[in-house]
């Protein structure tokens, strides 16, 4: 057998797609099958485990073994796209979102969001203070061009559920008093003294940053409701530290 | 604080020496040895744990890299695929060289993609001339791009492959041959292999091209029960096993290749790596006694 089918063949048995393991040609001190099960259990563990740990509340909420099959489900159905696993799982609350067996935890895919926003805020080391000087410098016509910009791994997000209160249950291990049908808007950014903050947030201030993530000139946003009341609270605040010009 | 790609001083980083004992850089002891830097003759960090800059990671690697040799160990090559090589994997893997100039940069023995699909594990490769040709062109294409000679680590394998036509050593040796690359010799893989597939460890040490082997791993391995019999699993979880410091008394008899304590999973106090990292020395010092003696 050539050495490309083999390896296809091998992946396959992995993924459990039926293979006729006897046409590897396998020996060894176990039936084939209990090797190759070393294998398979291998690298499923293994991408639970690291999605465990991107991922604590998520588990924390459904238990280990629930967790386990979710996994499980995510490993097979999106494939590990590069060697360097350190964006995978990106897609994760996406995928909780679409199956069936969450239904019943309809806050669980914005639990994951915040699980992942948090994990990603944690690798931010440097977060630059709002450029004023280079804003100053450019004329008036060119101010109006710029698009501000927010820290890199900040995350809006907006629920039926109040996600934050429930996150923040799940660290304490208490999520009695919570009400469930409270809608939350809030921000996640990294910190360079609390690897995250989180602030929640008006529907009228979130709807504002959201359409500065759409990237948007200052002069379109200048349309949108309260814009100097969030502009200033937001730079302020250093929720927006940067800008980019018009024509980058 | 240094910042990454700063002017880092790389001037006692691009050498180990012979006979220094190192250890595995991991992230729950970054900022024990960034704050109290013990007494370590080299460390060896997981290269893709190190590509995104800036990152935390590599704020502690800047600062590390001032007082330690390293050693970069890659596990995203999939040398033995089929598979096209992921060149932007490569880029990053230059890129981190080009930042740090480690003193080794070793890979595996093993494949972990197909039809570009990873699989996060060191699956084996079938010792046949058409693995070695496929290992060796991917090989050079490397050491080409990063214009260094990497070394290649033995893997540890639950299963062999009866079209296999070579042993691992001639395997590894022919690899050596072919690609003037180095080789990374895990005493520990090769004592768990020789428990599990009845491979006879002093022979391969016999037969591995003494010369070129630059590096030596020790680690520990678990043992499992499974159904139909008992295996060894190579899990870095545990100290170094007296069978695989018995190999490692008797290869240093022929090999001054520094020393890597690799652990990996259930990963210990820094205290008890350092105290691993102790009892290898003492264990060369045996044979040193020995030699002169």
């Amino acid at each position: 057998m050539k050495l490309a089918e083999l390896q296809t063949k091998f992946c396959q048995h992995l993924l459990h797609q039926p293979v006729d393991l006897s046409a590897l040609n396998i020996t060894g001190p176990l039936p084939v099958e209990q090797l190759m099960s070393l294998y398979r259990n291998n690298f499923y563990v293994s991408l639970t485990d690291y999605l465990k740990g991107c991922f604590p509340s998520v588990n924390a909420l459904v238990g280990e073994e629930f967790f386990a099959q979710l996994a499980k489900a995510f490993i097979i159905g999106q494939p590990l796209a590069n060697a360097n696993i350190e964006l995978y799982g990106a897609d994760f609350s996406e995928f909780i979102d679409s199956i069936e067996q969450t239904r019943s935890l309809p806050y669980l895919a914005g639990i994951a969001a915040l699980d992942w926003g948090f994990d990603r805020a944690k690798g931010v080391t440097e977060i630059a203070s709002f450029p004023f000087v280079e804003l100053e410098q450019l004329t008036e016509q060119q101010q109006l061009q710029i698009r501000f910009q927010m820290p890199a791994e900040t995350l809006l997000l907006a629920s039926d559920y109040p996600l934050l209160s429930i996150w923040q249950g799940v660290k304490k291990d208490c999520l009695e008093g919570i009400d469930m049908d409270l809608a939350e808007y809030l921000i996640l950014q990294p910190s360079v003294t609390e690897a995250a903050v989180f602030y929640p947030l008006s529907a009228s201030q979130y709807k504002f940053l959201s359409t500065i993530s759409t990237g948007i000139s200052l002069e379109q946003l200048a349309d949108t409701a309260d814009f100097q009341l969030h502009l200033n609270h937001f730079i302020g605040n250093a929720v927006i530290n940067g800008f980019t010009a018009g024509d980058e | 604080m240094l910042q990454a790609n700063a002017n880092i001083d790389l001037s006692d980083s691009r050498s180990i020496a012979e006979h220094a004992i190192g250890i595995g850089l991991r992230s729950p002891h970054h900022q024990q040895i960034v704050e109290q830097r013990p007494q370590i003759d080299w460390l060896e960090v997981h290269s893709e744990n190190f590509f995104t800059e800036p990152s935390a990671q590599r704020r502690v690697l800047d600062q590390l890299a001032v007082h330690y040799p390293l050693s970069f160990h890659g596990i995203g090559l999939s040398l033995g695929s089929t598979d096209p090589l992921n060149k932007k994997h490569l880029q990053q893997m230059k890129a981190l060289i080009d930042c740090y100039q480690p003193a080794l940069i070793s890979e595996h023995l093993s494949w972990s993609s197909n039809n570009s699909r990873y699989f996060n594990d060191l699956l084996p490769v079938p010792y046949t001339q058409e693995s070695l040709d496929i290992f060796c062109d991917r090989l050079n294409q490397v050491q080409d791009f990063l214009g260094r000679a990497l070394l290649v680590e033995n893997p540890t394998t639950y299963l062999a492959f009866s079209d296999s036509s070579m042993h691992e050593w001639e395997f590894l040796n022919e690899i050596q041959r072919r690609c003037q690359c180095g080789l990374l010799l895990d005493l520990n893989n090769i004592y768990v292999n020789s428990i599990n597939l009845g491979l006879d460890a002093k022979e391969y040490l016999q037969q591995i091209e003494v010369d070129a082997v630059q590096e030596i791993h020790l680690a520990g391995f678990t043992r499992r029960q499974l159904e139909n019999g008992q295996i060894l699993i190579d899990t870095h979880g545990s100290r170094v096993s007296e069978p695989v410091w018995q190999l490692f008394r008797d290869f240093r008899r022929s090999c001054n290749a520094p020393a890597l304590i690799e652990w990996d999973t259930d990963i210990p106090a820094l205290e008890e790596l350092l105290s691993q990292a102790e009892l290898a020395k003492q264990q060369q010092a045996v044979v040193s006694k020995e030699q002169i003696g």
